[in-house]
């Protein structure tokens, strides 16, 4: 055996290979059992997470020897470490963390409140060994994935910061910081979600990596992963993912198998990749408020390194703080401009060429639109395509061109419809804008909201339109 | 030692414990400080009360030494695919080199413990690669079953023939 030291080995406890407990009782009966969750606290202590009251918990408190065996998941070297049980915390930073990252399987998978971390037992460690030849020698260079490497992660920042702080408005932020993201750091499937008004669910406004249909999924908040990172406003990352949702899912059907049915709930399919492998969700904040959620993910289990986290994290700082600039700008701009809306052939010459659709599409066909006012849903020929305020937003633009044939709006005026619901300060207008345009231009391309000047755009038509409004059946 | 209180093991345990299941044995020495090991196979024996357990000769050291002084072992199976396991608990009843009969037992152990690893993510390789042989082979009692299946219940006497 060869003394290692724990700092050394810190993957080893991503989730990605299982770690193995065994313990002992008072009359020496030795008990092996996997752990869900390790977790490395410094180089003399780690925890240990505890949903379940059981034998090694036990035995923990009779002899608080035990032996620790886990895995490299790049080389799978094998480690064995001598542990002795410490304390158990119920609360505090080390709790609530190995708290969330369960919380996020537990959601995942329905289980809310049953599959929850009762304590983190902490135990420190007094020694460590690499098991010699564990792997037949010579066999050991087998790796489970290319890891990309980072160029220079200093100048990188410098690039993002960069685009970010040139960003012209939200679109163009977001845009910008993402296509760096996947260029620099081959983060290659990333996505950016904002509270929507009732502050219950986030909504995906900018994504990239999963094609235009990533726009407009949404999130619950408290609930999986994104929810979890928006509700508590701390980061969150999973690796190993399919080995912790098939953990989470073994203990469903132990619950299931108890007569526990009735306490679950249904399993939700994972937003962004469906076979995503590792997954970090960062909170965007200013001060204490949240201003969205931005969330990388990849199919490889280890590409979400410890170092992404404090790297990814300062960037999202500089998002959030962008991204709220940006709406201060707005908010003033919006108070500065004329109450009146602009009449329709109004001397509002275009200022810069339409930046979302770079084609323009027609047809003589028409495009029904249908609106469910007892849920604010707008569907576009029986497909669902937008809700909430940005579907009120469309309606009402939809409606006015109806009625009048007016084709040029403001921000302004849309804030100051009361029937749309926005508030009245931190409106998010220019966010639910661009979700509505990108929805369209997926869904509906013949109808568009072109910007015109800032705070200003106009709706675009490249083939009629039919609108019937009802209510839900 | 107790005479066996646990039923033999039943032709489902049987049948689960033959389908490419992830094997750790536990042990502890006289001064109750455990140890865990991989193991690379398991044979139960006809009498369905006893089992033979193959152990890496070149990572075993602490577990033969701790069996030397104290017999009583665990062994914990446990199927990648969906985390069912089950612990079975006893006495060892004797320690020797594995005969070379044993050592396709073990490969074809192996073979199949890596194909179930292959499903979950984990290159096929990782598992041949394992240190193998020669082999120890540790002979026991099986003398308590126990549900290992993460969940509430987890830890629980099993009282059926199934998991």
């Amino acid at each position: 055996m060869t003394q290692v030291r724990l700092e050394q080995l810190v993957r080893c406890f991503e989730g990605i290979t299982p770690c193995a407990i065994a313990t002992a009782s008072a009359d020496g009966t030795p008990n092996i059992t996997y752990l869900s969750q390790v977790q490395y606290i410094d180089s003399t202590h780690i925890a240990l997470s505890r949903q379940f009251f059981n034998k090694t918990q036990q035995n923990l408190a009779a002899n608080p020897r035990a032996s620790l065996q886990f895995y490299d998941p790049l080389t799978f070297n094998a480690y064995h470490a001598l542990i002795r049980f410490d304390h158990s915390e119920t609360s505090g930073p080390l709790f609530d963390a190995m708290s969330a990252r369960i919380q996020v399987i537990a959601t995942h998978t329905g289980m809310a409140g049953i599959f929850r971390l009762i304590g983190a037992d902490v135990c420190e460690v007094l020694s460590v060994e690499r098991v010699e030849e564990f792997l037949i020698p010579g066999a050991d260079t087998v790796r489970l994935s290319h890891v990309p490497g980072v160029m220079t992660e200093l100048r990188g920042l410098q690039l993002v910061s960069d685009r970010i702080n040139r960003a012209r408005d939200l679109d163009d932020l977001l845009t910008s910081a993402l296509s760096a993201l996947d260029e620099l750091f081959g983060l290659h499937h990333s996505m950016v979600l904002l509270p929507d008004e009732s502050g219950q669910r986030l909504v995906t406004i900018a994504s990239r990596g999963y094609g235009e249909s990533g726009v407009g999924a949404e999130a619950q908040l408290g609930t999986g992963l994104i929810g979890t990172v928006a509700a508590t406003h701390k980061l969150l990352r999973v690796s190993g993912l399919g080995q912790e949702l098939r953990y989470g899912r073994a203990i469903r059907e132990r619950v299931r198998d108890q007569g526990g049915d009735a306490q679950l709930t249904p399993e939700i399919p994972l937003p962004g990749l469906p076979d995503a492998a590792s997954q970090l969700a960062l909170p965007m904040l200013v001060g204490d408020e949240l201003i969205g959620v931005i969330v990388f993910e990849s199919q490889s289990n280890l590409a979400m390194r410890l170092w992404h986290e404090s790297f990814l994290q300062i960037l999202a700082n500089q998002i959030a703080i962008g991204l709220d600039r940006l709406r201060q700008q707005e908010d003033e701009e919006s108070s500065s401009q004329p109450p009146v809306p602009a009449p329709s052939g109004a001397a509002l010459a275009p200022a810069r060429a339409a930046p979302i659709s770079s084609f323009q599409v027609s047809s003589d066909k028409v495009r029904k639109f249908q609106f469910f006012r007892n849920d604010d849903c707008v569907f576009v020929d029986g497909e669902y395509l937008v809700r909430n305020v940005p579907g009120k937003i469309l309606w009402k633009i939809l409606n006015e061109h109806q009625r009048g044939a007016r084709t040029q709006f403001t921000n302004r005026e849309l804030r100051l419809d009361p029937t749309l619901g926005l508030p009245p300060i931190k409106d998010n207008l220019e966010s639910r804008l661009i979700l509505l345009r990108k929805r369209l231009l997926e869904k509906c391309p013949e109808v568009r909201l072109v910007p015109t000047q800032r705070g200003r755009f106009a709706l675009e038509l490249g083939c009629p339109v039919e609108l019937t409004e009802r209510d839900h059946s | 030692m107790a005479a066996p209180s646990q039923t033999p093991l039943s032709d489902e345990l049987i049948a689960f414990l033959a389908q490419g299941v992830s094997l750790l044995v536990g042990t502890c020495d006289a001064s109750r400080t455990p140890h865990s090991l991989r193991a690379t196979g398991m044979r139960i024996h006809d009498d369905r009360r006893h089992a033979t357990v193959y152990l890496p000769a070149v990572t075993s050291r602490n577990t033969v030494t701790d069996v030397a002084v104290n017999p009583r072992v665990a062994v914990l199976a446990s199927l990648p695919l969906d985390h069912r396991s089950l612990q079975l608990k006893g006495a060892v009843t004797r320690v020797g080199t594995a005969p070379g009969e044993a050592q396709p037992f073990i490969e074809e152990y192996l073979a199949g413990f890596g194909r179930v690893l292959e499903v979950v993510g984990m290159p096929y390789e990782v598992i041949t690669n394992l240190s193998h042989w020669p082999s120890v082979a540790l002979e026991f009692s099986v003398d308590e079953l126990y549900v290992q299946t993460p969940g509430p219940g987890a830890g629980a006497r099993l009282t059926g023939t199934t998991l």
